[in-house]
């Protein structure tokens, strides 16, 4: 593990603890937010409607104030109707008694007074509080088909009439309001007439602010603007207007609400423009006028935003000191790890007392470390173990090859190589050191003596077996005994103290080099050759396992040139992979193909080169022994 | 080399199958151990199947003979192949063990 996967670590549990942490955050705030966003919406909604419903009576009661002063002049009139100069006196009065009214006239129907058209005397307030008065009717000015004179004559009933600006008077936006006055039969003969000012209503509307971008609008019977509240320029525009002269796309949901305050409702709606979120509540004037107040969400939300904002900070700066301790802790955490990669680290390099980290605390860490600190000294012990049992092994190795060397310096290399006499042998052990033994010596120059053993069994044992055999041999047969006196006595002193129950099979001859006579004793073992074909040969039994076996002689009669080959099972029970063994039948074959001229030598090689072609890579499992002699000529054959 | 023992009466059937060689030597002397501890051998050595044997695999039997022998009891090994007995006859084993 290297730093940076490590710190990697830290980093990445610490990430993923803030970030759910983050979420969870994020969500309850969400949901903080969401509901306290319409707990406030609503509040804002009521106090909206209460402020509409203040503002709403308030407009009632500047009004109410006129048309009361109004409605107490219209006795004075009807009494008066006779004296029309008196009718200057009671506008002038009206006007006076009034600060709202800015202006006052009595329009009579036409010819009310004889010979009369117009007859409408009209008193105005001008600067510095005086009143005027003058008569209003005219050639130019035919007021009979004014609204302010039509509609409350047709209806019989008292109206306030759109705003206007009075251009050619006060220089503002008025509002009439209009009183029919009838006489005994009911029929209308005058309208007595107040003019207001809009302004002081629009000051007043334009201070009322529960927010500061709501504004409260104010709008006539027929839908006109008394008071945008945005816009002093669109006054006596309509909403539908408004929104063709702005250049703004209809919005349904206002003309929705324009068309709900039309009808005289009372309500509530929400709509959007642009991006930006405004709802309006809205009520009927008792004069048929609308009024509406609204608000923009934002400035509703706007100190909820901020306590959000004020939160969300809270919250980052939170995560980040949550973030930091985390990283922190988690880094403490895996410190032991690291310490631990460290030491095993070194301990892979192979400094074996390299010493583990204390852990603290009793947790997973804490048995990692003991199960590390078990693995270091399991493996401590069993490296030295190995280093031991390798050694023992190099030691017990090397004394194989001792012993492997001595068996074979036991052996005979001298090979005796003369005009009447050709020898040659091989040994070949299936492990370091075998059981298979060959010996010949010239007892003197006309005899030799020879044999090929085979021990049961192989290895150490079996080499030491052989040993014994080997020297037996040797001994007795320089006593000149027959042979099988020789072999006997073998048997004999084998026999002694053989609790290990090895045998080994043998077979010794004598070779007369002057007569050709060969005078051999076989004891358990294989056959041997003589010019291509097997000689009879008794079995007998196998040495040490019998004392006093009667083991009986053979003798055989050679020619000058006679080839005898001696071999042990090796040879034939060589097996291949397919468990076929070499045989017998093989051998002859290999032995009868090879030149009368080919040396001893030659012989032995040929064999073990045709048994290591049939193994075809095969394991060895036994000894291979082979041992030729040629009797080149014997005295006899030279005389 | 399987070893199968059956004992009928006084007299114990041995059945061997296989080859005995370096390899399986030691435990084929482990298997015949029951056959060495009997107080009164009365043994027949089926041969049937048994296909090869090594010098070792000889040394066991000679061991089983003499303990036989020992006792007093009878050991005979039967229906032995051909190139087995050879191996038998060679050493002179045919002389020390009955072989029928």
């Amino acid at each position: 593990m290297n730093a940076a996967a490590k710190t990697s670590f830290s980093r990445r549990l610490s990430s993923t603890v803030v970030l759910i942490t983050s979420i969870l955050f994020i969500v309850a705030i969400g949901v903080a937010a969401v509901s306290s966003h319409l707990i406030l919406a609503d509040e804002a909604h009521k106090s909206a409607e209460n402020l509409l419903d203040a503002t709403i009576k308030e407009i009632e009661n500047k009004l109410i104030r006129v048309e009361v002063s109004v409605k107490n002049t219209v006795t004075t009139v009807q009494k008066l109707k006779n004296s029309p100069e008196k009718m200057y006196d009671i506008t002038q009065g009206l006007v006076m008694e009034n600060d709202e009214i800015l202006g006052s006239a009595v329009a009579f129907v036409p010819e009310y007074y004889k010979g009369v058209h117009f007859y409408a005397p009209y008193s105005f307030r001008v600067s510095d509080g005086k009143v005027e008065s003058k008569q209003l009717g005219t050639a130019q000015y035919d007021y009979f088909y004014s609204d302010w004179f039509q509609i409350p004559q047709l209806l019989g009933e008292p109206c306030w009439s759109e705003p206007y600006f009075d251009e050619g008077g006060a220089q503002e936006y008025m509002s009439t309001y209009s009183y029919p006055i009838k006489d005994d039969q009911g029929n209308v003969f005058a309208i007595l007439t107040a003019d207001i000012s809009l302004s002081g209503i629009t000051e007043f509307l334009a201070s009322i602010k529960p927010y500061p971008s709501s504004y409260v609008s104010l709008i006539s019977r027929s839908g006109r603007y008394v008071n945008s509240g945005v816009n002093d320029d669109l006054r006596g525009e309509t909403v539908f207007s408004t929104q063709f002269l702005m250049g703004t796309k209809e919005n349904e949901d206002i003309n929705q609400i324009a068309a709900d305050m039309m009808a005289g409702n009372k309500g509530k709606h929400k709509y959007r423009v642009g991006n930006k979120i405004s709802f309006a509540v809205y009520g009927p004037v008792s004069n048929g006028w609308k009024a509406s107040i609204t608000c923009d969400y934002r400035d509703v939300l706007a100190r909820t935003s901020k306590m959000h904002m004020i939160l969300v900070l809270v919250v980052l700066v939170g995560l980040l000191i949550l973030f930091l301790s985390c990283y922190s802790t988690i880094r403490k955490l895996t410190k032991p790890l690291t310490d631990m990669s460290e030491s095993a680290l070194s301990i892979a390099k192979g400094n074996f007392n390299t010493p583990l980290p204390d852990i603290k605390y009793d947790d997973e860490i804490r048995h990692l470390r003991n199960s590390f600190d078990y693995m270091q000294h399991s493996l401590t012990e069993y490296i030295e173990n190995l280093k031991k049992s390798t050694a023992e092994n190099e030691r017990f190795e090397s004394e194989l090859t001792i012993a492997s060397d001595i068996q074979m310096a036991m052996l005979s290399s001298d090979f005796p190589e003369n005009g009447n006499l050709g020898l040659h042998a091989m040994l070949k052990p299936a492990k370091e050191v075998g059981g298979d033994l060959y010996d010949f010596f010239l007892m003197d120059k006309d005899t030799l003596y020879f044999a090929v053993g085979d021990v049961s069994g192989k290895g150490v044992p079996a080499s030491m077996f052989m040993a014994i055999t080997r020297s037996a041999f040797r001994f007795i047969a320089k006593t000149g005994a027959p042979m099988n006196d020789v072999v006997s006595q073998i048997n004999n002193s084998l026999c002694d103290g053989n609790d290990s129950q090895l045998f080994v099979t043998m077979f010794v001859g004598k070779l007369n080099l002057s007569t050709g006579e060969l005078e051999y004793c076989n004891a358990g073992h294989n056959p041997v050759i003589v010019n291509g074909s097997y000689v009879p040969v008794k079995a007998n039994l196998a040495l040490g396992l019998m004392p006093g076996f009667p083991y009986q002689l053979q003798t055989v009669n050679l020619t000058a040139g006679s080839r005898i080959f001696v071999y042990t099972d090796g040879i034939t029970e060589a097996e291949r992979s397919d468990k076929e063994q070499y045989g017998e039948e093989r051998l002859l074959e290999c032995i009868r193909g090879l030149k009368q001229s080919c040396s001893d030598k030659e012989v032995c090689e040929s064999v073990v080169k045709s048994v290591h072609d049939f193994a075809d890579g095969n394991v060895q499992n036994d000894d291979i022994t082979v041992l030729s002699i040629t009797l080149k000529q014997t005295t006899a054959s030279l005389a | 080399m399987d070893v199968t023992i059956t004992k009928n009466d006084a007299k114990t059937f041995v059945v061997l199958n296989g080859r005995l060689d370096t390899t399986n030597a030691d435990q084929f002397q482990k298997d015949i151990t029951p056959l060495m501890e009997d107080p009164a051998p009365d043994f027949e050595i089926d041969c049937t199947e048994m296909q090869y044997t090594s010098s070792q695999g000889l040394r066991i039997f000679l061991m089983l003979q003499k303990s036989v022998s020992s006792k007093g009891g009878k050991m005979v090994m039967v229906n032995m192949k051909p190139q087995v007995k050879e191996v038998f006859d060679i050493t002179g084993f045919s002389n020390i063990i009955k072989i029928i």
